[in-house]
């Protein structure tokens, strides 16, 4: 079954949506902690914002109204997790959502992060490559390097202090 | 001030890679605190910029990206018609859903398998069950389902698995066994619908849109809409248009798809057990057994009968294991069957976090491994202390001159846990009959 042509509400909220998808994908991931099961449960979001599209009261903080979707979506794809400890309980996911912030990402940190990357010592870059743009596990990049998982995580969390500083202190210049 | 803990649990969370403990500290630190929620969003924009920006790269990058998972559809900021296109596929229940929690299938065994996707292979050969469609070039793979029944895939071919009962073919080769009710599986390719009523069947999803089903024994319920009973020795095509054309089964149909299998049956054996002292009666050598040597260790008890070894994870190696390679000569073209019993500790704590593998490499006259065929075995399920036989088959591949029987531990990066082997063999037999 195909779903309906959208009408005008729906168009006008799919053009919302995908204007800032970047935003919504950011904060599902976020909180999954998961690429491929957030890249899913983007699409359910997308399609129970679609089917509510007339609910949606224009004016109102359209991200704020998708979060609180995006939110149950991700408590409905997490309800199945055999370890309790691999998603963040309903209440805080309903904490969270309601302290995210809803505007857009700086565009001035993107740009910056090229440069910030080229700066990482080649082992921490080879961590963030095989995370961010091959989006392995821990576990899967573990076994890749022959190190252990812990040591892994370790290294994923200095890149990225490393990176936020990096990309302040860019920033800072600039405007300097 | 920043707070090395909070920013510690945070990342952790952002890694994936929490304990139980830790999940709690930090649920009950964002529960209670906003500036603790605050922070969690300061770190998690840096996570999702890092993402974002090093997947953008990537696109814009004039080298050929890495192959990624399929699980992946949508790009970042890709194009509204993109997204569009995502969601009414994901509305046709064409884009795989949100990962599994416990895969409904596993990889047990692989010959001479070449994956479409190195991730995927990746996370097949650790026990997972990558969410989307398995596309596999060329060789075998098999899979043990949830409930027991066995899939077969021959490449190319392309199948996707959508639940404990239910497994996609949407293009290629797929001969499944169903040995128990409880097991029985319901297959769809882009034509049709078979539904297992206790049998071995084979399913050739065509490039044409037709689709080719052949029981082997017992029988399966074919169709949508117009349903028929196929039974033993019977075929039925397939079209398109939903017509359903009977006809004995050819054998020659599928006797490759079976053959290749690495569950070759006994009854191919012919030849005599190559391994010296397959029962591990002698210890440890450089002539017989050996290893990762921090990892094996010959034990005087504990086996079927007499002496074992046994495979540790202690000291961390990538694939603990113990092997025997035998020189062969040129034997391309013959069947090359491994067997091994295993069986894990009772009093192992780790017990049903470790699996065993056998694995046949072939070597080629420079030394260099150059395939192999494997299987995975002793799962959580197995009783402890009760040995189980696994066995695995390929074909020698053309410039092969020695064979390697690998004895292995997956203990799924835990530094403990352990796997017994013993009476292992390796069997040249003659070329099968085709009949």
């Amino acid at each position: 079954m195909f779903p309906q042509m959208p009408d005008d509400r729906q168009q006008q909220v799919l053009q919302l949506f995908v204007r800032h998808q970047s935003r919504i994908k950011g904060f599902i991931v976020s909180l999954m902690g998961d690429f491929a099961a957030a890249a899913d449960v983007l699409q359910e979001t997308f399609l129970v914002v679609q089917r509510k599209a007339a609910e949606f009261e224009p004016g109102s903080n359209f991200v704020a109204w998708v979060f609180q979707i995006a939110r149950f979506q991700v408590m409905k794809a997490q309800a199945h997790h055999r370890r309790a400890a691999d998603r963040f309980s309903d209440e805080v996911l309903e904490a969270l959502a309601a302290s995210a912030p809803t505007e857009a990402f700086d565009e001035s940190k993107l740009a910056a992060l090229p440069r910030c990357l080229d700066r990482l010592a080649p082992q921490a870059r080879r961590m963030v490559d095989l995370f961010y743009e091959h989006e392995h596990k821990p576990q899967e990049i573990a076994r890749i390097v022959e190190w252990t998982p812990s040591a892994v995580s370790v290294a994923l969390s200095r890149a990225r202090r490393f990176l936020r500083e990096c990309i302040e202190q860019q920033i800072a210049e600039a405007k300097a | 001030m920043t707070d090395d803990r909070l920013d510690h649990l945070i990342d952790a969370h952002l890694s994936g890679a929490m304990s139980d403990d830790e999940r709690l500290e930090l649920d009950a630190r964002l529960l209670h605190s906003a500036a603790d929620r605050g922070r969690f969003w300061r770190l998690a924009e840096t996570h999702v910029l890092l993402h974002e920006g090093i997947q953008q790269l990537v696109a814009e990058s004039p080298r050929t990206p890495a192959p990624r998972s399929p699980a992946h559809p949508m790009r970042w900021l890709a194009a509204a018609a993109v997204l569009v296109f995502a969601c009414v596929l994901a509305w046709r229940g064409i884009v795989p859903k949100a990962s599994a929690p416990q895969p409904f299938a596993t990889l047990t065994a692989a010959n001479e398998a070449q994956w479409a996707d190195p991730n995927v292979e990746l996370a097949l050969r650790g026990g997972e069950l990558p969410p989307g469609p398995l596309r596999l070039d060329s060789g075998t793979a098999e899979f043990l389902c949830a409930d027991g029944a066995t899939v077969v895939m021959r490449g190319p071919a392309t199948v996707r698995f959508l639940a404990r009962k239910r497994v996609a073919v949407e293009s290629g080769k797929v001969f499944c066994r169903c040995p128990s009710p409880e097991s029985r599986l319901s297959v769809e390719t882009p034509t049709t619908e078979v539904v297992d009523l206790g049998t071995e069947f084979a399913v050739d999803a065509r490039a044409d849109h037709s689709t080719l089903v052949a029981v082997l024994s017992g029988e399966v319920q074919v169709g949508k809409t117009r349903q028929k009973r196929l039974h033993k020795g019977e075929a039925v095509e397939v079209r398109s248009d939903g017509i359903l054309a009977i006809q004995p089964l050819a054998r020659e149909e599928f006797p490759e798809l079976l053959l290749a299998s690495p569950s070759v049956s006994d009854a191919v054996q012919h030849g005599g057990n190559l391994l010296l002292d397959p029962g591990f009666e002698n210890g440890l050598s450089e002539q017989t057994w050996n290893g990762t040597d921090t990892n094996i260790e010959a034990i005087r008890s504990g086996g079927r009968s007499g002496g074992a070894v046994r495979v540790f994870a202690r000291g961390y190696a990538n694939w603990p294991q113990c092997r025997q390679k035998i020189n062969t000569g040129d034997i391309a073209g013959k069947l090359v069957v491994a067997s091994v019993w295993a069986a894990t500790p009772a009093h192992d704590p780790l017990r049903g976090r470790q699996v065993a593998m056998l694995k046949i490499v072939f070597v080629n006259g420079d030394g260099r491994d150059f395939a192999f065929a494997m299987r995975r075995f002793v799962n959580p399920k197995s009783e402890p202390d009760h040995f189980e036989q696994a066995q695995v088959a390929a074909f020698a591949p053309p410039g092969t001159r020695q064979v390697q029987i690998q004895l292995m531990l997956n203990s799924d990066l835990l530094n403990s846990g352990s796997v017994i082997f013993d009476d292992a063999s390796l069997v040249i037999a003659d070329e099968p009959s085709k009949n």
